[in-house]
């Protein structure tokens, strides 16, 4: 469970170029939850969650992880590192990290620091690879900078998975992948949480929110203007417009439709859902089709 | 990471500020001129004159200067020791054993100490009142009749300011990566020092490659908007000479005058340091 209360934080407080990054933000990302942060650019997404795992210290306030307030002085030693193993981090372009010689060993650079056994971490390291789509035996002894984009973003991915975190933080994880890759990854993610690992998606693709995320949180000028399941957040296309926001593409057909008369449900969310409300609410003889 | 200061430039609109660089450049040199030349106390009041015209003109408080001097304590302490001890012309004053101290080295430790720290203090003066990119724009300009001698005094230029351009966003980027490996479990900063110089392969990996990708990107985006080097290339900010220059000018050469008079011609009048 990740807690924070009033956290607020400020860059390089005290001189010329001070600036409030995050303003007093309290929320709670529960156990095994799928939760979003949406904003515009420079809304402070990045700070904020940079603080899920201790790599940011607030200026005031606190964040509490697992109970824990990593910054705390009576906090227990060895706190960091435990904490980097429950919270996972991908960055953006978390492909710019990597720095091995071979794919093994660079997803292996994780498990490494925890200390853990050249057998465990071995085991660790064939399964990341092959849960985000890189068979072991073709990509092991492969250099990381002879693959392809994607395919390095994979491998990114692959070595903080390697560390087994029960929370997943990842700061726009489809920025510059093709649609195929995008889908990839986020059928990656949604599987991972049915897995049981919490997970906190920073995404401008607001379609990916709608589709994965089961609570939004939007941030608006380092403050968190609202919270909310998405259904009722896209609803209100306006209200997500003056919040520097574009509306997914259902809720703008949603709200098109609705004004000439329909009546769909917010809930609608995905192209999926709307083909089928549609279908049901023009054809009242449409049977869905039986899905694996 | 906004704002990223680079250099110690105070960023400024006083008269100082907007001096054409090569004014200003020319002028640290006339003034490092001055003060090797100085051998009387006029010579000093000249010195004292420039350092607190400027920190006046440029609102520069003097405290900043003096931060530059912090880094050269030692250089100062040492040049002062050396001096003082080794100095063997003149009358002693004191003797320890082999240790002698002569009244000209007393004379010459404190003159040599002086020295140094006006040294400092003026050119400090430059960087504090010129941004980077004009002090550039400023060499690349008295630079340029090297040129006939094949110097590249444009590509040079060129290179110092890509370099400038492209600190902050360095800086950014090993924060960026430093955090993505604390990530993964990196620890910078505990262990002996061969393991510590080990854990920045991770950092310094990645960097080099990004250093090397955004150089190449670079070197494409220029070449697609016509760069081909120094040769028949205009300016967006041509460099020019004001009243401000001229008037610069003209007190920096009477003060060096003033300074070389009293070196050279009224060497029986003046009191000798």
């Amino acid at each position: 469970m990740i807690e924070t209360r009033a956290l607020t934080h400020t860059y390089q407080p005290g001189s010329p170029f001070e600036s409030v990054a995050v303003y007093d933000i309290t929320l709670t990302i529960s156990d095994g939850e799928f939760v979003a942060f949406v904003g515009a650019t420079g809304s402070g997404k990045t700070t904020l969650i940079q603080h899920f795992n201790g790599l940011l210290k607030p200026t005031s306030g606190w964040v509490k992880i697992d109970g824990i307030n990593p910054h705390e002085k009576d906090a227990p030693k060895g706190r960091m590192r435990s904490l980097r193993q429950s919270v996972g981090m991908v960055f953006q372009y978390p492909e710019h990290q990597l720095f091995e010689e071979t794919v093994a060993k660079d997803v292996a650079f994780g498990p490494r620091n925890l200390g853990l056994s050249e057998l465990e971490c071995g085991a660790r390291v064939r399964e990341a690879m092959e849960k985000v789509g890189l068979p072991f035996e073709t990509f092991s002894e492969r250099s990381p900078f002879e693959l392809s984009g994607g395919q390095m973003r994979r491998a990114a991915v692959a070595g903080v998975l390697a560390m087994r975190p029960r929370a997943l933080i990842l700061d726009e994880p489809t920025a510059g992948l093709d649609p195929g890759g995008r889908n990839d990854f986020l059928n990656l993610c949604a599987e991972l949480n049915r897995d049981g690992v919490t997970i906190a998606l920073v995404s401008h693709t607001m379609e990916d929110v709608a589709r994965l995320a089961r609570r939004v949180f939007v941030l608006k000028k380092g403050a968190l203007a609202r919270t909310g399941a998405p259904a009722e957040l896209f609803a209100d296309t306006d209200g997500l417009r003056a919040l520097g926001l574009e509306p997914p593409d259902m809720s703008r057909l949603r709200s098109i439709l609705n004004a000439r008369g329909m009546d769909i449900p917010a809930d609608a969310l995905t192209p999926e859902a709307m083909a089928e409300t549609l279908a049901r609410m023009l054809n009242p003889a449409y049977k869905p089709e039986a899905r694996p | 990471m906004n704002g990223v200061v680079i250099g110690q430039y105070i960023p400024g609109e006083t008269r100082v500020h907007l001096l054409d660089p090569r004014t200003k450049l020319g002028m640290t040199f006339a003034y490092v001129a001055l003060v090797f030349c100085a051998r009387g106390v006029v010579g000093l009041v000249m010195a004292i004159v420039y350092i607190a015209g400027i920190s006046i003109a440029a609102d520069i408080p003097l405290g900043r200067m003096l931060k530059g001097l912090k880094s050269l304590t030692i250089l100062i302490a040492m040049t002062a020791v050396m001096n003082l001890f080794f100095t063997r012309t003149g009358s002693p004053i004191l003797k320890l054993g082999p240790v002698i101290v002569t009244d000209s080295g007393v004379k010459t430790a404190v003159y040599f100490a002086f020295r140094l720290v006006f040294l400092v203090m003026g050119t400090t003066m430059l960087t504090l009142s010129t941004s980077p990119i004009a002090l550039t724009d400023g060499l690349e300009s008295l630079m340029r009749p090297l040129e006939k001698i094949r110097f590249p005094s444009h590509e040079l230029a060129m290179m110092m300011s890509i370099a400038l351009r492209f600190i902050p966003t360095l800086m950014e980027e090993t924060d960026k990566i430093m955090k993505a490996q604390a990530s993964r479990g990196a620890d910078f900063e505990t262990g002996t020092l061969i393991k510590r110089a080990k854990s920045l392969v991770p950092l310094l990996a990645p960097l080099f490659i990004s250093a090397f990708r955004r150089a190449a990107d670079l070197a494409l985006a220029m070449e697609s908007r016509c760069y081909q080097g120094g040769a028949g290339r205009t300016r967006l900010n041509e460099l020019r000479f004001g009243r401000d220059d001229a008037l610069a000018g003209l007190v920096m050469a009477v003060m060096v005058a003033v300074t070389l008079v009293e070196r050279f011609v009224f060497t029986a009048w003046t009191i000798r340091l």
